[in-house]
């Protein structure tokens, strides 16, 4: 490992690394020891502000790293990130680990994806125009990502379930008719 | 007061500090056992004023990041339950639901969809288990009080034991025990969605005109399901689901001819009490839409997969995990 090569792990914890340098990531999630350098750069930055936890878990990163590579079925990818951005208290340097090693999955695209517009509800586009500040990281994941087949008309299948599974979670859930509100809202892209 | 004077028997019949800490963890034992059970009595209550009371209420709903306001309309007289939701924001899509068919309307595919609704067993009719069965799985308790809508609320904790379902927490209205806030919660107690009142009347009455829908629906195209359901004979059960979380049980399984769609589908219907999960089953035949993966509407999460022409989807509101084994796990024959 080189001299370089650390800077540039330091470099990304400040986020600046440039986009050309970030196979960085990639390298992060497949490299043990290397993930243990992300991890100790965190834990001296951490204790320098003084933010230790009183316990840390270096292990976690490797966990979750090795719980990726078994399962070879999919994290939705916004949600999940959303998931892993939020870690609880106390263990939010290994979880940042955790982040990195998903997205280095998710360029390597070697797992299959599901891509982020598909929806069960029926699927319309032009009126979410807020949404578009969003579309340039979903296009590159669908770029690399092989995705599950989940065709247009699909939707309308989906939504048939949906009204019948409805039928008994109104009739049995602790939520009454709220079951429904998946039907009336707009899902579009998330 | 029984428990204390089991407590003062206690104390007087044992020595020194062993009595201490009997003492300590009875208290605890009765205090989470009292908030258990007065948690579910007021699920219990919730679930009949939902069914019982005319209502009419606008309520924010949120998953993911987006957002989105919805109105519902509830009316319960001598001719039973009707219930009306409109989105407010974006395409004005309704659902009206009555006795005998539950309509959807999009505005936004011109289309409607007429499914046959499910008349409860019992107008009162509460859970599906007792309760006490339900409690195997998950813990209750009530952790508090809060203010929704302006109106004083009972905090009701509903937390899974293990990571195959979701938690709930819901704020019961103190006076008319509606529902005025809910969140469904993952494994790490992230609300996966969540639905909050912002205006809520109980009524007396409910105006008829209020439960008409607002798009008059001509010109759209309709799809009606068949009122009839196929029934399922012993030897017809070859679709099996083999995997299921603890607690899980079948509760109907029924054949059912869809909307759109000559093919019947076989509907399964399985529970922990709490959380549902739908396994459909339907042969497809070179069909371009065949649907394989993963999918997501709010809290409900759905898996699709083929089986030898057939195909495979779990809808449930629980995690994508638990419906992508049980979707993966459903064979034919015995």
């Amino acid at each position: 490992m080189n001299k370089n090569y650390r800077e540039q792990i330091s470099v990304l914890m400040d986020g600046e690394l440039d986009d050309e340098s970030l196979s960085i990531l990639k390298d992060l999630s497949d490299n043990h020891e290397h993930r243990q350098i992300w991890c100790r750069y965190h834990l001296v930055g951490e204790s320098l502000r003084g933010n230790l936890p009183s316990h840390v878990d270096l292990g976690l990163a490797d966990r979750v790293s090795a719980a990726i590579k078994n399962e070879p079925n999919i994290l939705a990818p916004k949600r999940t990130v959303t998931h892993f951005l939020k870690p609880v208290l106390g263990f939010a340097i290994a979880a940042s680990v955790a982040v990195v090693a998903i997205l280095g999955v998710r360029h390597t695209g070697t797992g299959p994806s599901i891509t982020p517009t598909q929806s069960v509800a029926v699927h319309q586009p032009d009126i979410t125009s807020p949404q578009l500040a969003n579309l340039s990281t979903e296009q590159e994941t669908q770029q690399v990502s092989p995705t599950y087949k989940m065709p247009a008309n699909a939707t309308a299948r989906l939504n048939r379930y949906l009204v019948n599974y409805n039928e008994y979670r109104t009739n049995a859930g602790v939520q009454g008719m709220l079951p429904y509100v998946r039907i009336v809202a707009d899902e579009g892209e998330e | 007061m029984k428990v204390k004077n089991r407590i003062i028997t206690l104390c007087s019949s044992l020595l020194c500090s062993l009595p201490i800490i009997i003492v300590s963890s009875f208290t605890v034992a009765v205090a989470d056992d009292d908030s258990s059970r007065q948690a579910q009595q007021l699920i219990n209550e919730m679930f009949s004023a939902s069914r019982e009371l005319n209502y009419d209420g606008i309520f924010v709903y949120r998953r993911g990041n987006r957002i989105d306001a919805m109105r519902l309309i509830h009316k319960a007289d001598a001719n039973g339950e009707r219930e009306r939701m409109v989105s407010l924001t974006g395409y004005a899509r309704e659902v009206i639901r009555d006795g005998k068919s539950v309509t959807c309307i999009f505005p936004d595919n011109q289309a409607v969809m007429v499914e046959k609704s499910r008349p409860q067993k019992l107008l009162t009719a509460q859970l599906p288990e007792p309760i006490e069965k339900i409690a195997d799985y998950y813990e209750f308790s009530v952790t508090g009080r809060d203010r929704v809508v302006g109106r004083a609320t009972w905090v009701v904790n509903i937390v899974p034991k293990d990571g195959y379902r979701y938690g709930y927490q819901l704020w019961v209205d103190e006076e008319s025990k509606l529902l005025l806030k809910s969140e469904l919660k993952d494994d790490s107690g992230w609300p996966v969605e969540q639905i909050l009142f912002t205006q809520l009347d109980v009524v007396e009455d409910i105006p008829e005109q209020l439960l008409e829908p607002a798009i008059s629906g001509s010109g759209y195209t309709r799809y009606v399901g068949t009122s009839d359901d196929i029934p399922v004979h012993a030897g017809d059960g070859e679709w099996r689901v083999t995997w299921m979380p603890a607690g899980f049980e079948m509760s109907d399984h029924e054949k059912q001819a869809m909307v759109a769609n000559d093919m019947p589908v076989d509907h399964m219907v399985y529970t922990d009490g709490l959380a549902i999960v739908s396994v459909f089953v339907e042969k497809l035949e070179n069909d371009p839409d065949a649907m394989q993966g993963p999918s997501r509407m709010g809290g409900v999460n759905a898996f699709a997969t083929l089986s030898n022409g057939y195909q495979v989807t779990a809808v449930g509101e629980v995690p994508q995990k638990t419906v992508q084994l049980m979707a993966n796990s459903v064979v034919q024959g015995r």
